[in-house]
């Protein structure tokens, strides 16, 4: 069973994760993603409790990005830890995605 | 009558001049010398009407003229005129056309063809073949036929003009075959280089305690090393120069490191196998040639090193705490005098590293030699990288500041490997063990003294390589078993990580990174351990085993892991 539970932010979806998200709980967590990605909301991915990613949550996040983007939607990661940032950087994805720290600064996917 | 006799002549005219325009044609066409030397030939007989014709080419001393083509009743294909005598050489001298119309009144007709066969010459017209001013050879036209047989001066300027022109063809052609002569050497030359590099040793596993590196200045290279694990676990190595440069000294390195492979396999004293390379060398070695040359055997185990020096720049030690050893080297090379004793010399490494090198190592530099001390400070420098890394730095480095390239670049070194064993954990190839095998990676790198940044650098690099055992090694099967073996390795201050796992073994070519411009999911995860780890190979496993991924990192490493 996942932690793992979406509020939203006006018309944007925030799914927040958390703990360590690696080869074992990736799976789950890209389910939800790409089930949030289907309701054609812009999504925002909040990373703020998640202290662990490997390249297979990097690769789920890539995947949820790759689909928003069919669908003309929008799509942030919403205040990750440095160690997730670091993983994110490390792949050269930091300017792939749009990473904001609060979602104050998505307003414009809320309206 | 006279306006009839002046469209005669314009018409001949015109005839001669399309018959050179023709000949001229095809000559841009030809660029191999035989075929051009066979049209020359015998157009400008037919066109003659002449009986015989034939080109002579002074040969490359200048002292004979050779036939390389005839036409005619007799064939003198292959004839050898001395230059300086007869009509032919005669034309070439003056450098002008020579009309015989009787050959019997020229003093310099040699009549010994004509005596030994049943051809009988009469007249000659013989015009140089030169280019910018140099004659080298004629075009020789015998006996004119028809009713009129007599050369006319028209037929004396027609092979003027054929020869300026055959000359520049026949120069043209001999230049193509030397070019593609000149291409065939470079060919072969890269072979020989390609065969030369085979005699080197591949580059062993990183936990090997030797690695040498060769950089020739041409493809091919005076300079050797060589080592040899022996049957009883010892490591023979060798390096060293032979005089001079290229074909001939690379020849003699072959034959060295050739002798070194196949005696260190019997001979235990490298003295003795020293001595029994000189006396082959002295006996076969010729033009004064020799080889300086370091050989001996190391034994992990102990770290004892027995080595025996024939004329090469001492090796040198540095020890752990950064001081360095020097050695004697009085002993002459190899290749000069027979039956000499070259004395065996007995060293331990203690946790530190020799270093071989050939001369071109110390001489790099450019006009600011690298010298002995130079190269201390550089291996103080690079001292704390992995001995792989270390000495291409190292090389690298000589070779950016040394161009062009003056001397080959050889570099070996022994260096003891002073692991101490830190932990060996095991896990189900399930992804589910992956939390565990990182929270028990953290304790121990964070006890062993990485700081956080490095820790975090370490944990995500040796996930992905676990990860990569469970989903590529067992298919995600969960059947299997994973084991992680980490050291400490003293003389780096590095933890070494070995993964070892029963599975099938790998496809070495396909573990690759990817490129990172091409944004996709998945893919990621050897470009993550490259980044993350200094070192990362697939060495051979221990019996029993399928894979054994080798990984070390300094723990002083700045990691590339960003951690705002």
């Amino acid at each position: 069973m996942s932690n793992n539970h979406v509020t939203p932010y006006g018309k944007l979806q925030i799914l927040a994760l958390s703990g360590e998200i690696d080869m074992h709980s990736s799976p789950a967590a890209r389910q939800e993603i790409l089930a949030l990605v289907k309701t054609k909301s812009p999504v925002a991915i909040n990373l703020a409790a998640v202290k662990y990613m490997d390249s297979s949550g990097v690769a789920t996040l890539v995947e949820g990005l790759q689909h928003a983007k069919k669908l003309g939607q929008g799509f942030v990661l919403l205040a990750p830890t440095g160690s997730v940032l670091g993983v994110i950087k490390l792949a050269r994805l930091d300017k792939v995605f749009r990473i904001v720290s609060s979602v104050t600064e998505c307003d414009d996917l809320a309206e | 009558m006279i306006e009839r006799r002046k469209e005669d002549v314009e018409s001949h005219v015109m005839k001669e001049i399309e018959f050179v325009a023709s000949l001229g044609a095809e000559f841009t066409e030809s660029i191999e010398l035989d075929e051009t030397l066979r049209n020359t030939t015998l157009r400008v007989m037919e066109h003659l009407d002449a009986e015989a014709a034939s080109v002579f080419l002074l040969n490359a001393e200048g002292t004979h003229l050779i036939c390389r083509f005839c036409a005619g009743p007799m064939d003198v294909t292959g004839l050898s005129v001395p230059y300086g005598k007869g009509i032919l050489s005669r034309a070439m001298l003056n450098n002008q056309l020579e009309t015989v119309l009787d050959v019997c009144g020229d003093k310099d007709f040699d009549g010994n063809v004509d005596a030994t066969t049943s051809f009988v010459t009469r007249s000659i017209l013989c015009a140089p073949l030169s280019m910018k001013g140099k004659p080298f050879g004629a075009i020789e036209i015998i006996n004119k036929m028809g009713a009129n047989p007599l050369f006319t001066a028209k037929d004396g300027r027609l092979l003027s003009a054929l020869s300026a022109l055959s000359a520049f063809a026949i120069h043209h052609a001999r230049m193509t075959e030397e070019r593609v002569a000149q291409e065939a050497l470079r060919q072969e030359i890269h072979l020989a280089g390609e065969i030369q590099r085979s005699l080197l040793p591949k580059d062993p596993d990183p936990c090997f305690p030797i690695f040498g590196i060769n950089v020739p200045v041409q493809e091919i290279s005076g300079d050797f090393y060589s080592h040899v694990v022996l049957a009883d676990g010892r490591i023979a190595f060798s390096l060293g120069d032979v005089s001079g440069k290229g074909i001939r000294a690379s020849m003699l390195m072959s034959k060295t490191i050739s002798l070194f492979q196949c005696l260190c396999k019997t001979m235990s004293h490298p003295g003795k196998l020293l001595a029994a390379i000189n006396d082959e060398v002295v006996e076969t070695s010729s033009h004064g040639m020799f080889v300086t040359m370091i050989a001996g055997i190391y034994d992990p185990v102990t770290q004892a090193v027995i080595f025996a020096n024939a004329g090469h720049l001492p090796p040198i030690l540095r020890k752990t705490t950064g001081e360095f050893v020097n050695f004697d080297a009085d002993m002459p090379p190899l290749g000069i005098l027979a039956s000499i004793d070259f004395p065996d010399e007995f060293i331990k490494l203690e946790g530190g590293c020799l270093y071989l090198y050939s001369d071109g190592v110390t001489e790099a530099g450019g006009e600011q030699e690298l010298g002995d001390d130079g190269l201390k400070v550089m291996l103080n420098e690079f001292a704390q990288y992995p001995l792989a890394q270390r000495l291409r730095g190292i090389v690298e480095r000589l070779y950016a500041s040394s161009q062009p390239l003056n001397d080959d670049i050889t570099l070996l070194a022994i260096e003891a490997i002073q692991h101490t064993p830190i932990a060996t954990l095991k896990f189900i190839a399930d992804p589910a063990t992956l939390k565990e095998m990182r929270t028990h990676i953290r304790d121990i790198v964070t006890t062993a003294g990485a700081a956080e940044a490095l820790t975090e650098a370490i944990v995500v690099a040796l996930n992905e390589a676990c990860m990569n055992v469970i989903q590529h090694g067992y298919q995600g099967s969960s059947q299997g078993e994973y084991e992680l073996r980490v050291t400490h390795n003293k003389n780096r201050h590095a933890i070494i990580f070995e993964l070892l796992d029963h599975a099938p073994p790998v496809d070495k070519s396909k573990v690759k990174s990817r490129s990172l411009e091409d944004v996709r999911p998945g893919g990621l995860g050897v470009y993550f351990i490259q980044q993350l780890m200094d070192e990362m190979a697939f060495c051979t496993p221990p019996e029993g085993y399928g894979n054994l991924l080798y990984m070390s990192v300094r723990l002083d490493k700045q990691t590339q892991l960003d951690m705002p």
